[in-house]
């Protein structure tokens, strides 16, 4: 690993779910946990009344308490229109997509302030970078981040956007199951076809790869990203509500608040039955007496075994496109925390006739990969290549709305193109090229992924130009596009104008008003911290106040009591200065306190001990 | 290293003779040790400048194996090299040979109807036996050329191994009509295993 700090890479699983960071060290990649020790950072961020906000575990908690101003599974609203956005998610995701006049984008609505998605991630992002820094114990400005390996471009544009935003540099966007196979193939330097199978919180991925000293290279890719963990828990909350709904009356509309605890409690029943037959839950809805609600594991299973067959599709449509049969793969390897459903495991078993590796934590494999592939990056690790694909074709609309491919899906990149076009009238200066992504026949059934203009084109008669445009797709599978006239060797210039993304300069002017919020993004923290000290000061000082041997005067007394009560009062306002003076001079106080407690404590135990020695 | 690659065609940028038998697994060490040597992941501390050039000599590293691999891109590929636009010029198929595919076309598509399988597969197989039959087509009149060559004018293509061959020395015409035919039959194949 490179030992300048500044240099220094991490690798960043931006999960549906949870996020988390890796770094590369002298014993191997190792994850970058939070000062508790925690690994996993909730991809949720909840936003507080004062415009500040707070995410991670904290953000979590407030789901079900504030859950129209905190969002999760952002993810699945990366480069999505709001249309695509209502017809998945429906009225489940608790806060509001909304889309603006002027883009159909979905955004999400806090108030009456908008988010893009990707202003969301990158707050996450911001997170994981802050936790990775207090954990080096330097700055990190550049990390390998983690996609599904089914994201299309604008997916994956946005991601790089989100990093932007917060302050970190993507060196390199790396596809999820990719990533896994890196981290599995690290310890024994694997050879052969393996399998990874990647079902998480909102995503589906299979990539089939190759491995040959060092080189992995991906040779066939296929998934759903939407597919995971989430609709999973949507088949369970359907049928609580189901059976909410024969308790209240037809018409009744279940609270916002409610149907995010519904949403916390299906989850945690999926998560039972992957260790029990069957899991119950008691819903409390202040009605006469609770509702009960029973699931069985085989309830479970047959409800998400649609969902579980289309996986399995998707693994043979890899295989064929690899052109290898599931009896030549030589290992086959889970991740993602949907994973650790029996039916999932026994399924993918089934199918390539071999128990699939499991050993690395399903969570934390993807995190670890990209670690070593940022390791790659940063120079530390010559001996490793990843050669991956990008998953949908890519082309541009022609003649009749046809989609005529230029880059076709599984092909390595970085990949390029390069079409030949001219005018149809005279004097003309400028050519409109429609980009689309998918593997349909018409582009009405594939991905617009932006119109590229060109212009300054000489005037010449119709077909006389000829210009030549370049489609080159990096190593992140993202998509640039130039063009040149070849008469008059001008390099034509290109508008871009993306469907489903922001524009360069919406990203520079998020990224200004983001180092605004940063300020109170600081204090929301420190508010934070400053009432879990307080917190825990009172309940120090409580327990210390109880003990029977100390022998404090009532006025000692009665000072302490004011000063913890006025310590609450402040703890529940949002004044961060008063606050934090106020627990500054309370500890100063209750020092002197909590040395003579410690006093009066092995006072009273050397007591008892003197008492117990025979004398 | 950078450079080597964009000269040349995807052939020898694998250091491949164009007119030799293909060579997979040489083509495979070749393309990986240059992946290594080109990858845009090992140039991240190069300036701009070089870094554009890694990332367009990988791309087109790639493009040539990608050709290379599929033995019906690496054949247009070859004709191509020898006699640019070839393919297009003779584009259009004989209708005895058009009226047969149509026929297998529509069997697949009553078959498809019907759901038979057993129809589906030995349309499929059918398919494979056309294919194979017009790519050893192809591969027997490269290397009757070659041993003609060989034979009338010893040391031509001794002294410049992967000298291409010139459009006259072979016909390149009939070649073109078998890759055609042949592309036909990987349509009708393809569509045997969406079915199937």
């Amino acid at each position: 690993m490179s030992e300048k700090t500044g240099d220094v890479v991490i690798g960043i699983d931006l999960g549906t779910t949870n996020s988390l960071a890796a770094i590369v060290g002298k014993d191997g990649p190792r994850i970058l946990t939070r000062e508790d020790g925690a690994a996993l950072i909730p991809s949720v961020v909840s936003f507080l009344d004062d415009g500040g906000h707070l995410v991670g575990e904290e953000a979590r908690a407030r789901s079900v308490t504030h859950p129209r101003s905190t969002v999760h599974s952002v993810k699945r609203l990366m480069g999505q229109h709001l249309e695509e956005v209502r017809r998945r998610e429906g009225d489940r995701l608790g806060y509001e997509v909304v889309a603006t006049e002027d883009s159909e984008l979905a955004r999400v609505r806090i108030g009456d302030k908008l988010y893009t998605p990707q202003e969301i991630s990158a707050l996450v992002l911001r997170e994981v970078k802050r936790v990775a820094e207090q954990a080096l114990g330097h700055e990190v400005e550049q990390a390998v981040i983690t996609v599904p390996a089914y994201f299309d471009d604008s997916q994956r544009q946005a991601t790089r956007d989100a990093a932007r935003i917060a302050g970190l540099q993507a060196l390199r966007i790396v596809n999820e199951p990719t990533a896994a196979a890196l981290a599995y193939g690290l310890d024994t330097s694997r050879e052969g076809t393996v399998v990874v199978y990647d079902l998480g919180g909102g995503t589906f991925d299979v990539s089939v790869l190759k491995i040959t000293q060092g080189v992995y290279k991906v040779a066939a890719t296929a998934g759903d990203t939407h597919l995971g963990g989430d609709d999973f828990d949507h088949e369970i909350m359907d049928r609580i509500l189901h059976a909410v709904r024969d308790h209240v009356s037809a018409t009744a509309t279940i609270p916002v608040e409610a149907l995010q605890q519904i949403r916390l409690s299906a989850e945690g029943l999926k998560r039972q039955l992957s260790e029990r037959q069957d899991a119950h839950l008691e819903i409390d809805l202040g009605l006469d007496e609770p509702i009960a609600f029973r699931i069985t594991r085989q309830e479970f299973e047959a409800a998400v075994r649609p969902r579980l067959d289309e996986t399995l599709a998707c693994c043979r449509a890899a295989l064929k496109d690899a052109g290898v049969t599931p009896d030549q793969v030589d290992e086959v390897v889970l991740v993602g925390g949907s994973t650790r459903i029996p039916l999932v495991r026994a399924l993918v078993e089934e199918m390539f006739g071999r128990t699939p590796h499991t050993e690395l934590d399903p969570d934390r494999v993807v995190a670890l990969g990209a670690a070593i592939q940022a390791d790659v990056l940063s120079g530390g690790n010559k001996d490793l290549l990843l050669l991956d694909v990008i998953p949908l074709s890519l082309g541009i609309e022609t003649v009749g709305g046809a989609f005529a491919k230029l880059v076709t899906r599984n092909s390595t990149v970085p990949a390029r193109a390069t079409e030949m076009f001219s005018t149809s009238v005279d004097d003309q200066t400028s050519i409109e090229i429609n980009v689309f992504q998918g593997e349909r026949e018409l582009v009405r059934d594939c991905r617009p992924l932006g119109a590229f203009k060109l212009r300054g084109l000489p005037g010449m008669p119709a077909g006389l130009p000829r210009v030549e445009v370049t489609f080159l797709v990096d190593a992140d599978g993202v998509l640039t596009v130039k063009a040149r006239e070849q008469r008059s060797e001008l390099e034509a210039s290109i508008d871009v104008v993306p469907s489903h993304g922001l524009t360069r300069d919406e990203v520079k002017d998020i990224i200004r008003d983001s180092i605004k919020e940063a300020r109170s993004d600081f204090a929301a923290r420190e508010l934070i911290e400053l009432r879990n000290k307080a917190h825990n000061l009172a309940t120090g000082t409580r327990r210390v106040l109880a003990m029977p041997e100390m022998p404090f005067t009532d006025a000692q007394r009665k000072d302490i009591e004011d000063d913890l009560a006025r310590l609450d009062t402040l703890s529940k306002g949002e004044d961060v200065a008063a606050l934090r003076e106020a627990c500054d001079a309370f500890g100063d106080k209750t020092q002197a306190l909590a040395d003579q407690a410690i006093g009066e404590a092995i006072k009273a135990e050397l007591n008892r001990e003197q008492s117990r020695l025979p004398s | 290293m950078l450079d080597e690659c964009v000269d040349g065609n995807h052939f020898t940028r694998l250091g491949l003779d164009p007119l030799q038998p293909y060579d997979h697994d040489a083509a495979e060490r070749a393309y990986l040790e240059l992946s290594r040597a080109l990858h845009p992941d090992f140039h991240g501390a190069a300036d701009a400048a070089l870094q554009e050039r890694a990332l367009r000599n990988s791309a087109l590293l790639n493009e040539a194996w990608r050709t290379l691999e599929d033995d019906q891109h690496r054949a247009e590929y070859l004709l191509e090299l020898h006699d640019p636009g070839v393919l297009d010029r003779h584009k259009k198929l004989s209708p005895q040979f058009l009226m047969e595919a149509m026929e297998v076309s529509e069997e697949l598509d009553d078959a498809r109807t019907s759901g038979c399988q057993e129809t589906v597969r030995r349309i499929a197989e059918t398919a494979r036996q056309e294919i194979d039959e017009r790519m050893k087509g192809v591969a027997d009149a490269c290397t009757a050329t070659i041993k003609r060559i060989a034979r009338d004018e010893p040391g031509r293509r001794e002294s410049r191994p992967a000298q291409l061959l010139s459009p006259h020395d072979w016909n390149t015409e009939q070649i073109a009509v078998l890759l055609h035919q042949a592309r036909v039959y990987r349509r009708i194949l393809k569509d045997t295993e969406h079915i199937g």
